[in-house]
């Protein structure tokens, strides 16, 4: 069955042949010397002109008839114990429909962070609904908090978990043979303690024979996704069916979230609609308490529910990046070559322990690491995946460390550093665009007497997904010539929805204005979630697939009604073509309507494996230069230069736009963005979008975005993801441009005026140290 | 949001009768104000419309200089040409302040009246010294974007961009009362100068500004200009879109003056817009130089008493004193 093939793969002048076995009736990737019609083209987004008239519907926008509205109560205390909710006098405010309490709902009584949810009420205005919350009585034990990973690390502070959970705790080394229910297991404890003594000492010993050794301890901050579309769903039961119109990241997960325990929904009786999102960012995977509160306040109010957060429930319980505590030792020789790497990390997922972790130690060739990795326990809000979980952060701490280490060793050049100890296949070729086009060897004015300082930086990406199986699509062709590409997933505003078309329109050589997508309904086929951006890589090779079906039915049925021999007929341009490329005189449309049935429908399941091809990571390269003011320490990123490559390029208009959301997002996160928390009352004091800052247009940097094309050979259609890798790098650029700049290292973020002019200050009235081996900036 | 009734009255005269305590908030633009009812940290059951009112919207020559009407918009004043012949400055804060859409909806009353940004101020459950309670969370709590003078009572600092330059230019309050009429039954007139208006804590923690009960902002009156004024207006701030300046500083200055001639304000640094005479004096008839600058500088932090998280505005006020003299000299704008 499976056939051998020998393609193409690379990029730029770098080529070489690859052999692969097509797995489940596969076919082989686009070839660099193939010409594409549709592929490859700048395409505005299908729904460009919908989404900027408003005509598209998101699920803040869907009024069903009779609908009203929910609202959550929220903990407004640091850390409580909910010992009762009484619903009586709220029931009997004027408009209310529906009611529940957290702890009877959810089995949960403990409020351990300040906007925790403990009731919902639907009433039929808004007004109404929030009237009818103040009236719910609750009674709380209230407790001591923590709400920073200083507060909650200091001695004696009070214990944030349960039972002998401490407040730090280490995650990486993991001890294995953890039971559930089991909060140590002694003997397997032991055994990591001695291997991480052990490991310390082989580094320490590696270090101490380095020629230079550098040292850094770096914070970065909690970012809330902020999306302009808050989470939450529209729900509505139609003769036992439910209905949710919802803000998701994951139509088939909300599905499944309904369908659980708490949703009290069948498989079968719950549908999923999510055609527009607005905004997704690693935060709206899940239905969450305000999904399945929207679908059981609709039940018991037997009419529509809007359950959509207000942007206070949103910053401060939708999930955050958690912040980092990185230390870090690195040990270089003179010759540039890094020969190990020490890191201890902390952060805070909130009142859980896991998924903190700050990824800083995998882009450059470290050398020997030795990595210990810790959790800490808070009374704030739980972190979610934020775009590129844990890389932002982890690259803020090792790209600092790597010019603190290249100017330790005679100030080499922090881009031949970088090249010294990097070996991705792609990213070579992106270091040099990305001097060029920053103009990174021009002379600038840095520190010293002028009040604005120019500097330039460099940091890299890395990401690693070319999608996978788990996804059909559905391409049908009707018998007026209309085709519709279908599946079940969302398009959370990468341009999914128009790449899908795009690729389908390639396979059948119509134009884009031909197709149509059909996105975000769970009666279509499945589809995966958007998370570690994989959408795209696992949806186009099964659109690819369909439509090549659907080609050789369509093709199939030409051939017998012509009395033509199938195997030399093609489409190509909207016509039927023969294997020479004459036209044999038959329109697309013609075609089609020498169906005997309504159409042709092709569903196809994506290949599960993805093939060897030519890298399993895309690399990416990003450059910044700023301009800082001395007296007022205000930082403007004046240019980003983004070099990216995600694989085979479907859409390289959309998929600039996905870098230049990503540096947007990553300039945001250098300089502004942070959730600050009141230490008196443990809340959130920026909830808002006025306080909690986030980039402006008037503060975006001109965006200079360079796509590299690569023929990658992992799947049919070869694309690797995107929305993520381009803010792995995009604040460590800042943060080296802003070092570069003013001639002293802020070492933590947000780099706003009062960091800068308390760093410019240190510096101006210098510390006498013990003076350490190679440790200086 | 809590409802509400909105009175619409058509006269100074009714709209003051009906605001018989502060619970009945006058509305206008609305971009404060809806803000705060929508947050529940005020919960009025009736605000009082002044948009009907004629005569509030225009922007008049006077003689002695010109009449801004409350109502008129921030960006009227912006876009006004007496306003950009007269008092540039105005021009340049106001095309400084929040966003397009507000500047298209606040008003110059509403602006000069609005409430502080303070954080717990703005948080239902903080019980404070400016709400009527007693203390202030920010002195002990984070306070990096509050006051570093006058803040002992209240930390708060002054949110308007415009009132210092208000203040720099000798602008005067035109208030009217339903309570205080002329024997003919009119209502008059009652001037207040902008630097009386704004209140610090230490006058009354729980008012920003001079107005009593009934007692309505009609205009903001600005004396003509003095043809020898130079002005110069630098502040900082993180973002360029949609964000309160940390720090700013005000110059007028008369050329061939003497001290009492020039003015120096600072923003955003204390509860209400800081008049500096000490370096107004400085500033004296003396030449604009390097010496000029670095006895400002080093007298600027006076009378400071920074918080533990914003005592970077004492460096800021440093930098913005800078600027601010550099560009009165005709250097390159900065800032």
């Amino acid at each position: 069955m499976a056939e051998e093939i020998t393609i193409q793969v690379g990029f730029g002048d770098q080529f070489h042949d690859l052999t692969v076995r097509l797995q489940d009736g596969d076919i082989p990737p686009w070839q660099p010397d193939q010409p594409l019609d549709v592929v490859g083209q700048r395409k505005p987004r299908l729904d460009a002109v919908a989404k900027v008239t408003g005509t598209a519907k998101f699920s803040q926008d869907q009024r069903p008839d009779r609908l009203i509205h929910g609202r959550i109560l929220r903990s407004p205390h640091g850390n409580a114990e909910i010992l009762a909710v009484d619903l009586t006098a709220a029931r009997k405010m004027p408009g209310v429909r529906a009611a529940l309490t957290v702890p009877d709902t959810f089995e949960d009584s403990s409020a351990r962070y300040a906007g925790a949810e403990v009731a919902a009420i639907a009433a039929d205005t808004e007004q109404q609904a929030d009237a009818a919350m103040r009236a719910i009585q609750v009674d709380y034990q209230l407790k001591e908090h923590c709400v920073t990973i200083d507060a909650s690390m200091a001695e004696g502070a009070p214990q944030v978990g349960r039972g002998d959970q401490e407040n730090v705790q280490r995650v990486s080394p993991r001890t294995r043979g953890r039971r559930r229910g089991q909060n140590s297991n002694p003997d397997a404890d032991r055994q990591v303690v001695e291997q991480m003594a052990r490991r310390e000492k082989e580094v320490d010993a590696i270090l101490a024979g380095s020629d230079s050794v550098v040292e850094g301890t770096f914070r970065t901050q909690v970012q809330t996704h902020a999306p302009l579309e808050t989470h939450g769903a529209v729900c509505s039961w139609e003769d036992g069916r439910l209905v949710c119109w919802a803000s998701t990241q994951a139509t088939f997960g909300f599905r499944g979230e309904m369908t659980s325990d708490w949703g009290q929904v069948k498989a079968g009786e719950c549908r999923v609609l999510s055609e527009y999102v607005g905004g997704g960012f690693g935060s709206k995977f899940s239905a969450g308490r305000e999904g399945v509160i929207g679908a059981l306040l609709a039940k018991e109010a037997a009419v529509p529910v809007k359950m959509m957060l207000d942007r206070a429930g949103e910053q401060t319980s939708a999930g955050n990046r958690p912040d980092s505590l990185q230390k870090m030792r690195m040990g270089v020789n003179k010759d540039g070559i890094i020969q190990a790497l020490q890191i201890r990390s902390w952060g805070t997922p909130g009142s859980g322990i896991g998924g903190a972790g700050a990824h800083n130690d995998g882009i450059y060739k470290l050398g020997e690491i030795d990595k210990v990795e810790y959790g800490v326990r808070t009374n704030c809000g739980g972190a979610k995946a934020h775009r590129a979980p844990g890389w932002p952060q982890g690259s803020v701490a090792l790209e600092q460390m790597m010019d603190m280490a290249a100017h330790s060793i005679g100030g080499l050049d922090p881009i031949e550093f970088r090249k010294r100890n990097d070996d991705h296949p792609i990213r070579g070729a992106e270091y040099d665009i990305a001097r060029q086009r920053i103009g990174w060897d021009l002379p600038r004015v840095r520190g010293g007497a002028a009040p604005i300082c120019r500097g330039v930086g460099i940091a890299s990406n890395l990401w690693f997904s070319a999608g996978g199986g788990g996804a059909s699509v559905l391409v049908r062709i009707s018998k007026d010539g209309a085709v519709e590409v279908r599946n079940g997933a969302q398009d959370i505003g990468t341009g999914t929805r128009t790449v899908m078309a795009m690729v389908a329109a390639e396979e059948l050589g119509i134009t884009l204005e031909m197709v149509s997508t059909r996105i975000g309904d769970t009666n279509d086929p499945q589809g995966p979630m958007s998370g570690g951006s994989t959408t795209i890589g696992t949806l186009t090779p099964a659109a690819r697939l369909a439509a090549h079906h659907a080609k050789k039915e369509l093709l199939a049925v030409v051939a017998e009604r012509k009395g033509w021999d199938p195997a030399d007929l093609d489409l190509r341009k909207a016509k039927v073509i023969r294997n020479d490329g004459s036209d044999t005189g038959l329109s697309f449309k013609d075609a089609c309507s020498l169906m005997d049935d309504d159409a042709i429908e092709v569903l196809k399941a994506r290949p599960r494996r993805n093939y060897a091809g030519f890298s399993d990571t895309n690399a990416g390269v990003q450059a910044a230069e700023v301009e800082v003011d001395m007296e007022t320490g205000v930082v403007r990123v004046k240019k980003m230069v983004a070099v990216a490559d995600a694989g085979k390029l479907i859409n390289p208009m959309t998929a600039e736009s996905q870098v230049r959301g990503g540096v947007i997002q990553g300039v945001s996160f250098a300089l502004h963005e942070r959730r600050i928390m009141d230490r008196h009352k443990g809340r959130m004091l920026n909830d808002d979008l006025e306080n909690y800052k986030i980039l402006g247009s008037v503060d975006c940097p001109e965006i200079d975005v360079v796509l590299i094309d690569v023929y990658n050979g992992k799947s049919n259609t070869q694309v690797m993801g995107l929305g993520e890798p381009p803010i792995v790098a995009t604040a460590a650029a800042v943060a080296n441009a802003v070092a570069d700049a003013i001639g002293v290292r802020v070492f933590e973020l947000p780099i706003t005026p009062r960091r800068v002019l308390e760093a410019i200050a240190l510096q101006e009235t210098p510390v006498v140290q013990p003076k350490k081996k190679g440790a200086r900036l | 949001m809590r409802q509400f009734k909105v009175a619409l009255p058509n006269s100074i005269e009714q709209a003051s009768a009906l605001q018989k305590s502060v619970d009945v908030p006058f509305i206008a633009g609305g971009t404060d104000l809806l803000a705060r009812i929508k947050e529940y940290i005020d919960t009025p059951d009736l605000v009082v419309d002044l948009k009907r009112i004629e005569g509030l919207g225009e922007i008049t020559s006077t003689g002695q200089g010109i009449r801004i009407g409350a109502l008129v918009t921030m960006d009227d004043v912006a876009t006004n040409r007496l306003v950009a012949e007269g008092f540039p400055a105005l021009v340049e804060t106001i095309g400084n302040a929040a966003t397009p859409q507000i500047r298209n909806m606040a008003t110059i009353g509403g602006n000069i009246c609005q409430k502080p940004r303070c954080w717990y101020l703005r948080h239902e459950g903080y019980s404070c010294a400016k709400n009527g309670g007693s203390g202030c969370w920010a002195r002990e709590g984070e306070n990096e974007f509050h006051a570093i003078f006058g803040n002992q009572v209240c930390a708060v600092t002054h949110p308007s961009n415009m009132a210092p330059v208000l203040v720099a230019y000798g602008a005067s309050i035109e208030i009217q009362s339903s309570e205080s009429k002329s024997s003919d039954g009119t209502l008059e007139k009652r001037q207040v100068e902008a630097e009386q208006f704004f209140l610090t804590p230490e006058q009354d923690p729980t008012r920003e500004v001079a107005l009593k009960p009934g007692e309505i902002v009609t205009a903001v009156l600005l004396p003509a200009k003095n043809r020898t004024d130079q002005w110069s207006y630098a502040e900082a701030r993180e973002k360029q879109s949609f964000d309160w300046a940390q720090a700013s500083v005000t110059v007028l200055y008369q050329r061939g003056g003497r001290s009492g001639d020039h003015r120096v304000i600072l923003g955003a640094v204390s509860p209400a817009p800081l008049r500096r005479a000490d370096l107004e004096e400085i500033i004296g008839s003396r030449a604009l130089d390097a010496d000029c600058i670095q006895a400002l500088q080093e007298k600027i932090g006076e009378g400071a008493h920074p918080l533990s998280q914003n005592g970077y505005k004492v460096p800021m006020l440093r930098g913005l004193m800078a600027k601010a003299i550099r560009n009165l000299n005709g250097e390159k704008k900065e800032g």
